[in-house]
Order: C-alpha cells, then sequence, then structure tokens
C-alpha cells in the first residue's frame, strides 16, 4: 500500500523549479526545521520564506490522498513567494505618505533609522503588535487574492485549504472583544460570509472592519492598500475603545495573539523588507560614486580648460562622505541580515540534493548533501597572463598531441543516387551498360560524409585546503650519491628574493589550461570544474567553464580564480557532474577527476577518522558514472593514493602521478586513452 | 530544402521594435542580413514578412517576380553543391541544376539561409564574396562569375543561444552582415500573437502567454531557451480544436520543452496553477 506521506524530498527539486518559474529566482527549497537564524523563530511544521531560501514542513501528510498532500506544497509555496511576488518588501514609509492622507498623518516625519519601514509603520501606533498583527493578517488576504487572480489553477486546493482551516479554528459564539474581532476578520479573509460574522457581532464595528479588510480584493490592490486598511481598522478599533491597555514591554500583546491558519504559513519577516531596502541604499551608493566619477572629470577638464567653472571642491568633499556613511550602513546592514536570516553569501546559487551511500549500514542516505553550483570568481588579470608565460612552451607539444586524435573526418562514398559531385567513373560504366543494352546502375554520384566525434568530457578539480601545499620535489632515491644527512651540519639557507614556492592547484590549473586550449582548437565538448565545501549541507561546486561555452579569457580568469578552499567530498561532485554529462547528450561522456587526496570531509562518516565511509561513497559514486554510461578517470597527485584508488576504482582506471610537474603530459595522455 | 511559399495577402507579423525599419533600410542598402535570435521567436516569419512588403506589396516594382523568397534550412549535411547547383545526368547527357542560391542571385530573389550554423563550416565561405562590394557569387564547376541582381538581398539566422561553440558563425562571416536581435515579445504582445495564429480567445492566449514568461525562467534548468512561442500557438491550436487546456499544455509544451521529468513536473506545476 503507498503512503499517502509526501516528505519534501520527494518534491524538492520539483518545487524549486516551480519556484523559480513563478519568481524568476533562484531559491533553495529546504525544510523549516533547518532554519538558521538568529532574530526569526520558525515552526518546524510551518513555511516560510527568506530571501535566498524557501522553507517548507519536512513532510505533510493531512490527507489520506498522496496527490492532495503533494499539491499542500504547492500551496504553501506559491502563498509564501506571493509575498516576493506582489510586493510586500517594497513598503517604503514615503511612498506610503505620498499615496494616502491617512497614511501621511499617521506615519508623520520620517527619519532614517535602521529598523526596517515595516516595523517603523508598526511603531506609529500605540499598541505596535496590534498593528503588526492586523498588517499580517489583511496582507495574507490581500497575497492570497493576487495569487486567486494571477493563478486560478490553484483554486481549488485553496478552497479545500481553507475549509479545513476553518474546520480547525477555535469556536467563536460572540464577537465581544479584540480577540474576537481579529478572529472575524480571519475567518472573513477564509471565506466565511459577512453575514453571518456580523450576526455575532456584539461591538457593533465588525461589518465596517470587513468593508475595510474587502479593500484589498480589488484588481492589483498593493501592500499600500493593506497599509491604508490597517490604519483605517485600528482607528475603528481606537474609537469602540477596543485597543488593549498596554504598559512597559508591548512586545507580546495576549489579546491580539490569534493563530494564523497553516496555509498562510509564516508572516513575512520584516527582516526581509530590510534586505529589499538594501538594493535602494546600493542603487544610491552607486549614484553617488557616478557623482563622485563626473566631479573628478570635471575637475580634470577644468585644470586643462582654464575657463571652465571648477567644481566646488567642499561639495565633492560632502558627497565622498556621504558615500562613505552609506559604503558602511550597507555593510553594517548585511553582516546584521546574515545573522538575521541565517544565509550566507550563496546568493543566485542552484542547489541540488544528492543521495549518499553509508558503507556501514549498506544503504543509500536520501538527499543527503546539499550541492550548490556557482561561478568561480574571476581571479586577476595578472595571474591569467603568469600562467599563460608558465604554459606556453609546453602548448605545441600537447596541441600537437591533440591533432592526432581525429576531429572531425570527411569520408568520401561513392555509388550514391544523390551527391554533390558525379562520379565520372560510375558514368562511364553506365554508359556503357547502356551501350550493351544492360540495365545500368542508377548510383552515379559521389559525396563526403561527415564522421564526427560527438565527445563531452568533464575535467573536476579538487579545491581542498590541501592542494595549498607547495609542491615537493620526489624523494631522494635510497642510493643517492650524497654519503652524509646534510640537514644534520649543513645551515639552513632562505633565499628571501625567490619565486614562492609551486603550490598543487598552481600546476592542476596550469595543466587544466593547456588542457583546454588545446581542446578548444580541437572541438571536443568540455567543461571545467571545481568542488570542496564543508559538511554534508553545503558542498560547493565551481563552474570555470561549462559544455557549450568557448575557453574565452573571461573562462582562464574563472580557472585562476579556482583556489584552495575546504573539504574534499568527492561523492556528490561525481554524482553531479554525472547530471551534467547527461545534459549534454554527448555519446561518448567521459569524467576526469584531479585531486590530491583521499575524500574526506567533517562529517563524511560517523567520525572524521572514517576514511572509509568516504571511499566507498566516492566508489560507489563511480559505479554510478560507470552506469549512466560515463567512463571515469582519477588521478592523483598523491603518492599514497594506490592505497585509497584501488579500491575506488579499476587499476586502469586511475593513476598516481608521482612527479607533479609530469601532470599536463599524463593528463594527455589519459584523454587520448578515453576518447581516442 | 524548401522554396518558402509566396504569400499574395500579408504573412501575419506584429513588429515588436523597429526591425521593419531597419530591415527596409538594409534593404535600400542592399546590405545582408543578420538575424538573431531563440528559436521559434519569429525570425522566418519576419522574413516572409519582409518580402511581402518589398515584393507584394502593391506599389512595389517587383510586383511580378515569380519567386521573391527562396528559405534554405540548413543542416550539417548541407554542402555548397546543394546551394550553388550541381550537374545531373539526363539522358546522355550531364545538365547543370542551379542551386537555391544561385536562383536567388540570378532572379534578385531574397535569400534566407535558416540556421546558417547548422551547415558545413565550408559552405559558408561561398557566401562571402556575395556580402561585400563584389555582389558575385563564383560557380566553381561552371566557371562562371555569376554577378548577383540588383534586387538580391541574402538574410541568415542563427540561434546564439543553443549552438556550440563549435557551431558558431566565424568572425570573418559574422561580420558582413547587420544584425537584428530578436527576442520573445512580452507577454501582453505573445497573447495577440497567439490569439491570431491559433484562433483561441484573448483569456486563453493571455493564460498561454504567462505560462511561456514563466517557464522561460526556467531557461538555464534543462533546456536552453523555454518554451517558444510557436509552441505556444501550436497549444492554442490544439486548445481550439477541442482539446482540454491542461491536456493541450501537456502535449504542447511540457513534453516538448524538456526530457528531464523533474522539469516537466515543474512545467507541468506552472501549467496547472496559471490555467484556471
Amino acid at each position: 500500500m503507498t503512503s499517502n506521506v509526501v516528505e519534501l524530498l520527494d518534491v524538492e527539486r520539483r518545487l524549486a523549479l516551480f519556484a523559480q518559474a513563478i519568481t524568476g529566482a533562484a531559491y533553495e527549497v529546504r525544510s523549516s526545521d533547518t532554519f538558521t537564524g538568529d532574530e526569526v523563530v520558525v515552526r518546524h511544521d510551518q513555511a516560510m520564506l527568506s530571501s535566498k531560501a524557501l522553507f517548507l514542513p519536512q513532510k505533510i501528510a493531512t490527507s489520506v490522498d498522496r496527490q492532495i498532500n503533494r499539491r499542500v506544497y504547492r500551496l504553501l509555496a506559491l502563498h509564501q513567494l506571493g509575498y516576493r511576488e506582489f510586493g510586500t518588501f517594497e513598503f517604503r514609509l514615503t511612498t506610503a505618505a505620498e499615496n494616502s492622507v491617512a497614511l501621511a498623518s499617521r506615519i508623520g516625519a520620517i527619519e532614517l533609522i535602521r529598523e526596517s519601514d515595516l516595523e517603523i509603520f508598526y511603531g506609529r501606533f500605540s499598541v505596535p503588535p496590534l498593528a503588526r498583527a492586523l498588517f499580517q493578517l489583511v496582507e495574507a488576504h490581500r497575497i492570497d487574492c493576487r495569487m486567486l487572480a494571477a493563478y486560478p489553477g490553484i483554486r481549488g486546493d485553496h478552497e479545500r485549504e481553507t475549509a479545513t482551516e476553518l474546520s480547525r479554528r477555535p469556536l467563536l459564539v460572540f464577537i465581544t472583544d479584540l480577540r474576537g474581532v481579529l478572529e472575524a476578520a480571519l475567518r472573513f479573509t477564509l471565506g466565511v460570509p459577512v453575514q453571518s460574522l456580523t450576526e455575532m457581532d456584539a461591538t457593533g464595528i465588525a461589518r465596517w472592519m470587513l468593508a475595510i479588510v474587502a479593500n484589498v480584493r480589488r484588481d492589483g490592490a498593493d501592500v499600500y492598500v493593506t497599509a491604508d486598511a490597517v490604519a483605517a481598522i485600528y482607528t475603528l478599533l481606537e474609537d469602540r475603545g477596543l485597543i488593549p491597555a498596554v504598559s512597559g514591554s508591548i512586545a507580546v500583546v495576549p489579546e491580539v495573539d490569534v493563530p494564523r491558519p497553516e496555509i498562510h504559513g509564516a508572516p513575512p519577516t520584516e527582516w526581509l523588507q530590510r534586505e529589499d531596502r538594501l538594493d535602494d541604499w546600493t542603487r544610491e551608493l552607486e549614484g553617488l560614486d557616478a557623482m563622485i566619477a563626473t566631479a573628478a572629470s570635471d575637475a580634470e577638464a577644468g585644470i586643462s580648460d582654464a575657463g571652465a567653472e571648477r567644481p566646488p571642491e567642499i561639495e565633492v568633499r560632502q558627497i565622498t562622505d556621504q558615500r562613505d556613511t552609506l559604503a558602511r550602513r550597507i555593510e553594517m546592514e548585511r553582516n546584521t541580515l546574515r545573522h538575521a536570516l541565517g544565509h550566507d553569501d550563496k546568493a543566485a546559487s542552484h542547489s541540488y540534493l544528492y543521495d549518499e551511500w553509508d558503507c556501514h549500514a549498506n544503504n543509500y542516505l536520501r538527499g543527503w548533501c546539499r550541492l550548490y553550483e556557482r561561478r568561480t570568481e574571476p581571479g586577476a588579470a595578472a595571474d591569467v597572463i603568469a600562467l599563460l608565460k608558465r604554459i606556453a612552451p609546453h602548448e605545441q607539444r600537447v596541441r600537437r598531441q591533440f591533432q592526432q586524435l581525429p576531429l572531425q573526418a570527411y569520408q568520401r562514398t561513392r555509388r550514391v543516387l544523390d551527391g554533390e559531385e558525379l562520379d565520372w567513373d560510375q558514368i562511364l560504366d553506365h554508359h556503357t551498360d547502356l551501350r550493351r543494352g544492360a540495365a545500368p546502375d542508377e548510383r552515379v554520384y559521389q559525396r563526403r560524409d561527415r564522421v564526427t566525434r560527438d565527445v563531452a568530457a568533464a575535467f573536476l578539480i579538487d579545491l581542498s585546503a590541501s592542494t595549498d601545499d607547495p609542491v615537493l620535489k620526489p624523494e631522494p632515491t635510497p642510493n643517492s650519491d650524497d654519503d652524509d644527512d646534510g640537514f644534520l651540519w649543513q645551515p639552513v639557507k632562505i633565499d628571501l628574493d625567490a619565486a614562492p614556492p609551486r603550490r598543487i592547484i598552481d600546476v592542476l590549473r596550469d595543466a587544466i589550461a593547456l588542457m583546454a586550449r588545446a581542446l578548444d582548437s580541437h572541438g571536443d565538448a568540455y567543461g571545467v570544474f571545481g568542488f570542496s565545501g564543508y559538511g554534508r549541507d553545503c558542498v560547493e561546486y565551481y563552474v570555470a567553464k561549462e559544455f557549450g561555452e568557448a575557453f574565452r579569457s573571461a573562462s582562464l580568469r574563472a580557472l585562476v580564480g579556482m583556489r584552495p578552499r575546504r573539504s574534499t567530498r568527492m561523492g556528490p561532485a561525481i554524482r553531479h557532474s554525472i547530471a551534467k554529462l547527461a545534459r549534454t547528450g554527448s555519446a561518448m561522456k567521459v569524467l576526469i577527476m584531479l585531486s590530491d587526496g583521499f575524500p574526506q570531509d567533517c562529517d563524511y562518516g560517523p567520525d572524521r577518522s572514517d576514511h572509509e565511509y568516504g571511499v566507498a561513497d566516492t566508489a560507489r559514486a563511480l559505479e554510478e558514472a560507470a552506469r549512466a554510461g560515463v567512463q571515469t578517470f582519477c588521478i592523483t597527485v598523491d603518492r599514497s593514493g594506490h592505497d585509497y584508488l584501488k579500491r575506488m576504482c579499476s587499476d586502469d582506471r586511475y593513476m598516481v602521478i608521482d612527479e607533479i610537474e609530469s601532470l599536463p603530459e599524463a593528463l594527455t595522455k589519459v584523454y587520448h586513452k578515453l576518447t581516442a | 530544402m524548401s522554396r518558402a511559399t509566396q504569400h499574395e495577402a500579408a504573412p501575419y507579423y506584429l513588429p515588436i521594435g523597429d526591425e521593419l525599419e531597419v530591415f527596409e533600410a538594409a534593404y535600400e542598402a542592399r546590405l545582408p542580413v543578420l538575424l538573431k535570435g531563440p528559436t521559434g521567436c519569429g525570425k522566418t516569419r519576419f522574413v516572409e514578412y519582409m518580402t511581402w512588403r518589398l515584393y507584394r506589396q502593391q506599389e512595389s516594382p517587383r510586383q511580378l517576380f515569380p519567386e521573391p523568397l527562396v528559405t534554405v534550412s540548413c543542416h550539417e549535411d548541407l554542402t555548397a553543391t546543394d546551394l550553388v547547383g550541381r550537374y545531373l545526368l539526363r539522358g546522355d547527357e550531364a545538365v547543370w541544376m542551379d542551386g537555391p542560391l544561385t536562383r536567388a542571385v540570378r532572379a534578385g530573389s531574397i535569400c534566407y539561409l535558416d540556421e546558417i550554423v547548422e551547415a558545413r563550416k565550408d559552405t559558408t565561405v561561398i557566401i562571402h564574396s556575395l556580402t561585400d562590394h563584389r555582389r558575385m557569387l563564383p560557380i566553381e564547376k561552371t566557371g562562371e562569375l555569376l554577378p548577383a541582381h540588383s534586387d538580391f538581398l541574402l538574410v541568415i539566422s542563427y540561434n546564439p543561444g543553443y549552438q556550440s561553440v563549435l557551431k558558431d558563425l566565424k568572425p570573418s562571416t559574422r561580420q558582413r552582415f547587420v544584425a537584428i536581435a530578436f527576442g520573445y515579445p512580452d507577454a501582453e504582445r505573445e497573447a495577440i500573437i497567439i490569439a491570431h495564429e491559433s484562433g483561441v480567445d484573448a483569456a486563453t492566449a493571455e493564460r498561454l502567454a504567462v505560462i511561456g514568461a514563466k517557464t522561460r525562467q526556467l531557461a538555464d534548468q534543462g533546456f536552453d531557451e523555454g518554451v517558444s512561442t510557436r509552441l505556444l500557438t501550436y497549444t492554442g491550436q490544439l486548445i481550439r480544436r477541442g482539446i482540454d487546456a491542461r491536456r493541450a499544455c501537456e502535449i504542447g509544451i511540457v513534453h516538448a520543452v524538456s526530457d528531464d521529468a523533474t522539469v516537466q513536473q515543474a512545467v507541468a506545476d506552472v501549467v496547472d496553477v496559471v490555467l484556471p
């Protein structure tokens, strides 16, 4: 019997894609219990939107129908995304004051302070928690209305879930106090008719209040309609003496604690509004930068042209001070937001979940690793020049080796019915046959058929911290001529002018750059990727060059931008490469991984010293590659590589490089062997 | 390879920007034109429409040209011979037969090489002498150096989005053309196009256009460009012929844009929530 339970893991990628289609931005879909922000409390069974992630319950089993449970996920997602799509976070006090006289008098003078515009707005009421509760209630209804108008196909799910929600609400017989008024408003937003609510009303304001709430049902109602409604309802409550008397701290007011419907998830946090406001500040900063640049060029022109008026220097100084203050404020705000919302700099990264093989349990751990794919930050132009200088002496040799690979040949086919040229030998035979009365062969053309390679190759570079180590010279052989150990008596010489030692990462990058430049002229599709990360929830996958891209200067900058980072969780990186290779649709798919050590990560196995777990998972990932038609090859510069590589793959699928400088040549040979 | 249909009535085309004026100016100066844009965004229809404006409108001096537009859909086995012409055996004789390009050059037609980068690289070289001041087509096999008719114009198209680096235009070819870039129209215009081309009502067309716009936001997730205006129109045509809207979208959009099952499910979700 099929379970009715839908786990988030079952629908995670589907929902992430759905969220991207709806908003145009990449969203991670995560379980609510993984939220790590310091300033926002999220229940594990509640949906919630952050700027980069959509948090949803780990599982849904409310209905006996699995299909319905899956659709509930979609409904929760669409409502949360609605706060972004329909402009909740675009709320600005200045615009609110411009839009409405009532709001203008309520808001009063606006000073620039760090709180979000929404928080400041709530603060303009005598009981801010009540203003917040009203805003969240009315805004959720506005989002629902906009959502139902834009996505009418969700109406059925919405109606079903609101009906369920109503059946769960606390008993309401008479509306006599503030809590009752708020509950009535909420029921109204869930579809309860006005009349049935007003019949219970002992306060006399329900009819008026619901009419105000209904304003947000208008086509295209924006967040300012909500703000207007909040101010109007609040005034109504004030007039009827329903505002609670509070003293001291007013962070929590029990009278306004009306349970929020589950379909609405967590209310939109004001922190997201602050994040949205950060974009305004960034634009302002850009404007100031432009003004400073213009002033500088004007000043320069003033020097060369005596007749021109020079800009007053004092004004430029003021703008510069203003700019510096704003830049500091932006940086502080970013840090604050990072702590509050619990996300780091994974902006605009797509994330993917991958299973992991647990050799101890002899089982796959579902969706165990989260891999973030992102473009590599470009390296410095000077580093590119240095790299090109280093590889220049080897380029011709590598290129020659690649020229030996058949690229794209034309094969002449004779005796065909249609072709580019007549085949004169066949025409002679044709005429001969005709003259002697035999049936002539009509195939008198010849053509050139193209025979092409259809290869996609992924080069996967280990970017673990250890690749920052200097390249060690090969150990001297035991039969060395030296009779004595020099260290025992020779003073250590330090050459301060010497160039910094070459690191493993330098050699890996040089080898890949050589390969890439040769391959680019050759024509095979190839991608250059790096991987690292720390922990199963943060596997990093860096893209220097995608399969379809040409290897241009930007790719070189991306390649030199690849730098040593953290750990070496190979399994998910291999699995992700397999998925990328599969998408190329090429007939021959090749994955070449370059590393400097065994797979390891802080939680790659029950304890950190358990190397067997990582090796087993990597071996399993390589098996998966073989099953997916991807040929793999592992190259390591770790001299002890035999110990673990022979447990990960067969002898003909790996190579241990003793002398790291020979890597480019080895890489070329491996590529030839795999693709010839 | 096919000859384009000659439209006596104007083919339907809804301008997005100033492309009509730009093309007409290029034609007046006989500048070769390169049309860049994603698949199914209306490049071919644009050429057909411009051909009608330049050759079939009442005031056109070229009204009597029998074949105003010659279209060649390029493919990887397209050779120079296919474009220029070849000798054919007819009885005891080897008879020369002009290819579509030669035919257009002689007759003063517009020759439209669709998806030019699909053709073999050596093929594109033969158009070089037609696209500079010489306006000549050398026919190697007959030894003829054919001057282009004064009304001849070469138009090529390609899709920079999905072409791989292996199928990029050489700079020496690209820099012989003035380029007009096309994109998908905004949802409002796309709805008008869908309604006109498929015959569905305005509300359905609007919904299909929204699906198109939303789906294109997934362009980097398993399919290159998202759903084209052409696919949306096909879907509209299915709906117009009585197929249930969701089923039509499944056939025309969901299964057509990607083979990735998860992407298909996500697109199906978009369809499901956007349609009433």
